[in-house]
């Protein structure tokens, strides 16, 4: 990092605190805190919502799971558009005119407390922890590429954040989140271009991309029904439409967004938005993930990204062990740069393998002297890139992007922790008739409080890999069940109170069971969760009404 | 089915979005075929 792409990164974070600040006019009231006045164009919301939903990992991790394995990766989105029109159809203008502030608000009305403090409760400790995580994960590859302390690059992208949220409601989260949109695709078309131009002068574009399909990286769609594989055509299309339909029409932090939209029709051209450019943004992020690998063809490449144990491996005891493989890796690569050259595929395969071996003996290598088992260098590849390849302006650039898409899903997440504290427990166990300014102190300390509280979570989290894993999981533990339970809410009038509250229990248990003792995918099991909640929760209903009327015709 | 919006045809644009999305998967498709 050269001092003017220093100087980006701080005009950046200076720009978006300033600009959210300035979106403060306005959020006087809980109204215009929490739903922005419900005055938001569609197209600054469905910004919102894409932002809301890209975090750094998706930007880091994304590009180097493309690196590593290429396209496929694009199939969990294959449910996306079908969940937007759905969603379009059904809770958007249930939720819209319901005047509610979090979904679960909606289901007291159809249900009972027990239920809307429930699903609230869930949302509350799933996304409290992962918001930790969130923050996390794109802290520990700053701190790495930067060479910053990991406390100092949390606090960097945790106190701007929590200024701008806490003080500006959300209409400075959405307003900077299309800010933050607008950097991260920008940094991302700029890093595609350095990557084409990268590639050598006598490589046509084809080519290139002929090399990478050779080693399968733009076999995009796999057709194969396996419930074990986690990325295919049928794992997107079935288990990531119910991923989305939970994720976009129950959790409080995407709900929240198109909630401040001016009209019912505008929070659903905000969904379709969504449907319309997520996919091909996530190709642009694929593709980008995929050029990198083939301008790691003709310019060397580290053997492993993730330097972060070098000195550790060099002074362990199978240090030459790795420095031989590192001379080997050099040969390696030098022999597959040949072969891509002369477009020799046979020759290119067997390179190609050789390189993945010995990177794979060399990862063996890390982990076995340093004991970390969960050594990885795919969130590396990318950053590692930018480092060392980008031009200058461009690294600040990036690196502003980076931060960009963390806190851009980092606000988003707090705004709507905050607004279900405040509507769904605070004013409604605690103290229902208070003034409304009153309500706002207790949401910007409710912010504020949480965002700290993430800040605790990431730093503590950043070095718990286990703990990371434990809280990915915990979203597809519920989200499944509570779309089971929002299915009950708008789908039929048959669903009883009781028979939705145990039936989300039930459905939690049972993607528990499935989670831990079978080996199907994760997609699905938000499939299952939704199935359970229907079924149980039905069965009960059933069960209660026909209990309920035998007294009545007994009396009759 | 209680939602009066259920009821409503589909408009140009739910369809336009599920043309765009299957245009896409084709795309995708026949991509990996191409370089595979």
């Amino acid at each position: 990092m050269r001092p003017v792409d220093w100087i980006i990164v701080a005009v950046y974070i200076v720009w978006i605190v300033v600009d959210g600040l300035r979106r403060a006019k306005g959020t006087d009231k809980v109204d215009g805190y929490f739903l922005g006045n419900r005055s938001l164009p569609w197209w600054a919301v469905g910004l919102s919502v894409m932002a809301t939903q890209m975090s750094a990992v998706t930007l880091v991790g994304t590009t180097g799971q493309a690196y590593l394995t290429g396209l496929r990766f694009v199939q969990f989105y294959f449910g996306l558009p079908l969940a937007m029109i759905i969603l379009s159809l059904t809770v958007v203008p249930f939720f819209h005119r319901a005047k509610v502030y979090t979904a679960y608000e909606y289901l007291e009305r159809r249900f009972d407390v027990r239920v809307r403090t429930l699903t609230s409760f869930l949302f509350l400790m799933g996304r409290a922890f992962s918001l930790g995580v969130t923050l996390a994960a794109p802290a520990v590859v700053i701190s790495a590429i930067l060479g910053w302390q990991l406390p100092i690059t949390v606090f960097v992208i945790c106190v701007p954040m929590i200024v701008y949220t806490s003080f500006g409601g959300v209409q400075a989260v959405a307003w900077t989140d299309v800010k933050q949109m607008v950097v991260i695709v920008l940094g991302m078309a700029a890093a595609v271009i350095v990557l084409v131009l990268g590639i050598p002068h006598d490589i046509s574009l084809n080519q290139a991309f002929s090399l990478a399909g050779a080693t399968g990286r733009m076999r995009a769609v796999d057709f194969r029904f396996d419930l074990r594989e986690t990325y295919t055509f049928w794992s997107g299309m079935i288990g990531g439409l119910f991923l989305m339909l939970a994720y976009f029409g129950c959790d409080q932090s995407q709900v929240q967004r198109y909630l401040t939209a001016k009209s019912v029709d505008e929070a659903r051209h905000s969904l379709l938005m969504s449907a319309f450019v997520k996919i091909p943004l996530q190709l642009l992020i694929l593709t980008t993930g995929v050029l990198v690998f083939v301008f790691y063809l003709f310019q060397t490449p580290p053997m492993l990204f993730n330097r972060a144990y070098d000195a550790q491996v060099a002074a362990g005891p199978r240090a030459a062990e790795y420095a031989t493989l590192e001379r080997d890796f050099g040969d390696a690569f030098a022999a597959r740069r040949a072969a891509a050259e002369r477009n020799n595929r046979e020759e290119f395969l067997s390179s190609d393998a050789r390189v993945r071996a010995i990177r794979d003996r060399a990862t063996a290598i890390v982990k076995e002297t340093t004991g970390d088992q969960r050594y990885t260098d795919v969130n590396y590849v990318f950053p590692t890139f930018i480092t060392t390849r980008m031009p200058v302006g461009l690294v600040g650039l990036m690196i502003a992007a980076i931060f960009s898409a963390a806190m851009s899903a980092s606000a988003g997440e707090l705004n709507a922790l905050a607004t279900a504290t405040v509507i769904d427990f605070y004013r409604r166990h605690f103290v229902r008739d208070a003034a409304d300014a009153h309500y706002l102190a207790v949401s910007k300390l409710a912010t504020m409080g949480w965002g700290l509280f993430a800040c605790v979570v990431a730093i503590y989290a950043a070095n718990q890999g286990s703990l990371i894993e434990v809280v990915n999981r915990y979203g597809s533990f519920f989200y499944g069940s509570l779309l089971g339970v929002f299915i009950l809410a708008i789908v039929t009038r048959r669903a009883t109170s009781t028979g939705a509250f145990w039936g989300l229990i039930a459905g939690m248990i049972v993607v528990l069971v499935v989670a831990f003792t079978t080996p199907i995918a994760f997609l699905w099991h938000n499939l299952i969760g939704a199935v359970v909640v229907v079924v149980v929760g039905l069965s009960i209903s059933a069960v209660e009404r026909s209990l309920m009327r035998a007294p009545a015709a007994r009396q009759a | 089915m209680h939602n009066q919006d259920l009821d409503k045809p589909l408009s140009g644009v739910y369809v336009r979005t599920i043309v765009l999305e299957a245009a896409i998967i084709v795309f995708l498709w026949l991509l990996g075929r191409m370089y595979s």
